[in-house]
């Protein structure tokens, strides 16, 4: 995928959130450069929630949502990338969690608290880990037949799991696939597997479907040319 | 002759022969009339390649007389007069080392006068100590020549020069930033300018920080005087001193702790060349969390006590003061720190101050605790507290602290004022109180006499102040020494008014984009929204549009969790009023303007906070609305007698009466709206049924 392609779906990823209001804000609409800083400490440490606030802190990320969880999409190469998904340890993936979150930004915004009192009681909500950290990294330069699949997902902190996946995956497709599994109730009024059955081939609801424009975009991403026929006995991630 | 006379943090003890030297200096028995003399007692403190910190009992460094320091040692037996010899010989080759990085202090490659260490050794008897790199004096007499001895004139500047480095004013100047500047564009130039001036950390900024007394310290002064640089100093230099003391530097706003963290580590690199033990210096929020550590925290784990969240006392009237209260009371409370520096000291509860009381050793008059005061950035204060209400009463009946009790016989005050402010242009500095006062409209808050005005730093042009006469005062361009020199056409304060929201959010735009394109940094611009409810708004729809023109911002609101650095290199900065507060930037964008309360000191504040985070550039800019006009015309006002302000003076009983009535209408207006909002929630009404209910 060139430069050009990933930040148009960068792009595009902007825009479905915004739709969907869950976007809290935009740092980078284009591929997120180095930082440092952050890499120091997702490098050296276990800590989940360490490396959360740390990218938190140093604005490190495209898009953060409303519930603070932030996705992180970089392009290194056409034949390189990684995209990632950071849910918030407190919030992202409980319904009651982010319900409590939201009474305080109301008691914030109305002045009945100040900025002060609410970051000690968003703080002060417990970390339970609802989500697991997700990654998808596409990666020429690593591929090692089997052992190291070209593309392939790391889910939750282990980092030497690798689950090979035999699609090509954009920021977008991978946007798509977060907000499908920890925002469903985002996602399902959209989807035409919330209507009946008869609707679901309906093209007034096909428009909206949002697992209509997940298939579009996988199907539009395209396969990995790095998948070899040894890893696809294995268990693996794929679609039609 | 002029003496300045600085008692440092190394002074030590005191000791009777170094005490009659620095007395015969300070009474003219050395120098002549037209001698220009500063003495140190204590200074310079520098640090070896092992670490080991050499100290000069006494440094003069004089116009006519280059410079010289003075170690005393009692001592008769050689092998301890070598070890301070040389002592004293490290301290004078790493300040000259220091001096030498100086070109306008250098000719033909070297110093234009001597550094000369001096040992007085009153008790030695013999004639050699084994190193002829230093000077010997045995007898008062000898040290009094060898302080008289003449050398090459300094010129004020070289002066000046010479007394910033050995202070180590050095240790702020800007790295890295500096262009070619026949390139550079004229607007970034104006800055890189003013940048050399708001970095002269002047003398009397530095006399406050390198002044120590053992016994609590005050130090007033307004927003840009400099009054966290000097804490900073003040801790970097305790540390370097005593590497062992425990040392806590703390403050209320989250984002101030990169700030301060930075200039420590700064400072002691400077005089020590290695990072701080961060062990030993705790820079603190004064409440701390459970994944930040902070003074009332520290203090319940250290106690053994479990200490409580905001979650805990939410609902009290003052949630910090309950829990600092509740510690005090307990008696649970073990000294622990040698020096306590309190940073935004306006905006902590006295029950912090009561607690910070009891974790400082030594008798209550030796307790060294300093802190920082703006009377003028606290939301219902205008007038200071004074440390008998901070501190509370002793036991004995007496308060626990006085300034005035304390004050160690032979200093001259425990008490410093900072009236210059080096952050603000003069004028919207002057703008800034006027609107802050509301002295173009309705005064919701005044200043109560002449002094008070004085000690902000302005003149008593006229008036009595007096209830119902005319006053005029004026900021004197020495207190306000920051001159921006702005292009032609590039005003230094200017307001604008949006038809909507989305014009409001362009014209943001186009001025962020402006100074970027005329060479201004990112992380030197700052978007500050007055109107907190929309702030989110305001800041996502600016960083998008921003970021169609590749420019990144750093939005530190959406941070909840930690104390992000207010400014990321790079990024622009987008902050509430709250989180403004103790930082600054070149440029600062006041969106929102239009939701100011006029009415209120809480809604004046706020202005006057967010205006006074600017170096240079001021842009305010609102939806055109009644509020937004009247604004503007204040705005207009105040450039016009600037940098006067001109009013009439209100009846202090009865604006208090008024205000204070306005600040509970409001505190019961919020309490309307929490119990409309749950019972909305728990009735599952809408906005629009509550609003139908209303007009039934």
């Amino acid at each position: 995928m060139n430069i050009e392609s990933f930040n148009r779906s960068i792009r595009a990823v902007d825009a479905v959130l915004a739709d969907l209001n869950l976007l809290e804000g935009t740092v980078y609409n284009c591929s997120l450069p180095r930082s440092m800083d952050f890499n120091q400490t997702c490098l050296t440490s276990k800590d989940y929630n360490e490396i959360y606030e740390t990218g938190l802190r140093l604005s490190h990320y495209n898009f953060l949502l409303l519930d603070l969880a932030y996705f992180q999409f970089t392009h290194k190469g056409p034949t390189e990338w990684a995209l990632a998904f950071y849910p918030n340890p407190r919030i992202t993936g409980s319904i009651e969690a982010l319900s409590e979150f939201k009474e305080f930004s109301v008691a914030r915004d109305s002045g009945e608290i100040s900025e002060e009192e609410f970051s000690e009681l968003s703080t002060s909500m417990p970390i339970n880990y609802y989500v697991p950290r997700f990654r998808y990294e596409f990666s020429e330069s690593q591929f090692r037949p089997v052992q190291h699949p070209g593309a392939h997902f790391h889910i939750g902190m282990s980092g030497e799991d690798r689950w090979g996946s035999s699609r090509r995956l954009s920021p977008l497709s991978f946007c798509y696939l977060m907000l499908k599994y920890y925002y469903p109730e985002h996602w399902w009024p959209l989807s035409r597997f919330s209507q009946s059955r008869e609707d679901w081939a309906s093209p007034k609801i096909l428009e909206y479907c949002l697992d209509k424009k997940l298939e579009n975009s996988l199907r539009n991403d395209g396969v990995s040319h790095l998948f070899c026929e040894e890893e696809r006995p294995g268990l693996h991630f794929s679609t039609v | 002759m002029t003496v300045t006379y600085i008692p440092t943090i190394g002074r030590g003890e005191e000791n009777y022969d170094v005490a009659q030297i620095a007395r015969k200096v300070r009474e003219g028995v050395v120098y002549s009339p037209e001698d220009q003399v500063i003495l140190y007692a204590g200074w310079p403190q520098v640090k070896d390649y092992s670490g080991r910190t050499h100290t000069a009992d006494l440094t003069v460094v004089s116009n006519h007389h280059g410079v010289k320091l003075v170690k005393f040692s009692p001592s008769s037996s050689s092998t301890d007069l070598k070890k301070d010899a040389l002592s004293i010989l490290q301290a004078a080759a790493t300040t000259e080392a220091l001096l030498g990085k100086s070109l306008e202090l250098k000719k033909k490659r070297k110093l234009i006068f001597d550094v000369v260490p001096i040992l007085f050794a009153p008790n030695f008897s013999g004639t050699d100590i084994g190193t002829d790199e230093i000077e010997l004096a045995r007898s008062e007499v000898e040290i009094i020549r060898l302080l008289a001895e003449s050398d090459n004139e300094l010129s004020t500047e070289q002066q000046a020069e010479v007394q910033a480095i050995i202070e180590g004013a050095k240790a702020l100047g800007q790295i890295g930033e500096k262009d070619d500047t026949d390139l550079i564009d004229p607007v970034a130039r104006a800055f890189n300018d003013l940048e050399a001036i708001i970095y002269n950390f002047d003398a009397t900024q530095r006399a406050v920080a390198l002044t120590s007394i053992n016994g609590p310290q005050r130090i007033r002064g307004l927003a840009g005087t400099g009054k966290t640089v000097i804490l900073a100093m003040k801790a970097a230099l305790a540390h370097i001193e005593n590497p062992n003391a425990k040392i806590l530097i703390t403050y209320y706003t989250r984002s101030l702790r990169d700030v301060i963290e930075r200039l420590i580590t700064r400072f002691h690199r400077h005089f020590a060349e290695t990072d701080p033990n961060w062990d030993n210096i705790h820079v603190r929020h004064g409440w701390g969390r459970s994944n930040l550590p902070g003074v009332y925290r520290d203090t319940c784990v250290r106690e053994g006590r479990s200490p409580k969240s905001f979650n805990d006392v939410r609902g009290a009237k003052n949630p910090f003061g309950a829990v600092c209260q509740e510690i005090v009371q307990s008696n649970a409370i073990s000294e622990f720190y040698d020096i306590i520096l309190v940073d935004e000291g306006q905006d902590f509860p006295d029950s912090f101050y009561q607690m910070c009381f009891y974790l400082a050793k030594g008798t209550r008059d030796e307790k060294q605790i300093i802190w920082a005061y703006d009377e003028l950035q606290n939301v219902f204060d205008v007038q200071v507290r004074e440390p008998e209400l901070l501190f509370g009463t002793d036991s004995d009946g007496q308060p626990r602290i006085s300034l005035l009790r304390s004050l160690p016989a032979g200093t001259d005050t425990n008490d410093f004022v900072l009236q210059r402010s080096y952050r603000n242009q003069r004028e919207v500095l002057v703008l800034a109180h006027s609107l802050g006062f509301g002295v173009y409209s309705d005064v919701v808050q005044m200043l109560e006499n002449a002094k008070h005005w004085e000690d902000v730093g302005y003149e008593v042009i006229s008036g009595t102040f007096d209830t119902g006469s005319e006053n005029v005062v004026e900021r004197p361009l020495r207190n306000s020494p920051s001159i921006l020199h702005s292009p032609e056409g590039i005003p230094i304060a200017s307001t604008r008014a949006a038809t909507d929201f989305d014009q409001e959010v362009s014209f943001a735009v186009e001025e962020i984009k402006f100074f970027i394109d005329h060479g201004i940094a990112p992380h030197q611009i700052m978007v500050i929204s007055l109107d907190d409810r929309v702030a989110r708004s305001y800041f996502s729809r600016i960083s998008k549009d921003l970021n169609n023109h590749n420019i990144v911002s750093n939005n530190i609101i959406k941070d909840t969790y930690s104390e992000p650095p207010f400014r990321i290199d790079g990024m622009v900065t987008m902050s509430t009023v709250y989180r403004a507060k103790g930082n600054e930037a070149a440029v600062v964008i006041v969106v929102g303007a239009d939701a100011a309360v006029l009415r209120t000191r809480t809604g004046r504040n706020k202005i006057f906070v967010a205006m006074t985070r600017s170096k240079a550039w001021l842009r305010i800019m609102g939806v055109n609305s009644k509020t937004f006009k009247q604004m503007q015309r204040e705005f207009d006002t105040a450039i016009e007698n600037s940098p006067r302000i001109k009013f009439t003076m209100p009846d202090m009983n009865q604006l208090n009466t008024i205000q204070r009535g306005l600040e509970e209408k409001h505190a019961r207006i919020l309490e309307a709206k929490r119990r409309m909002e749950k019972m909305k929630n728990e009735l599952n009404l809408s906005d629009d049924d509550l609003n139908s209910l209303i007009e039934e």
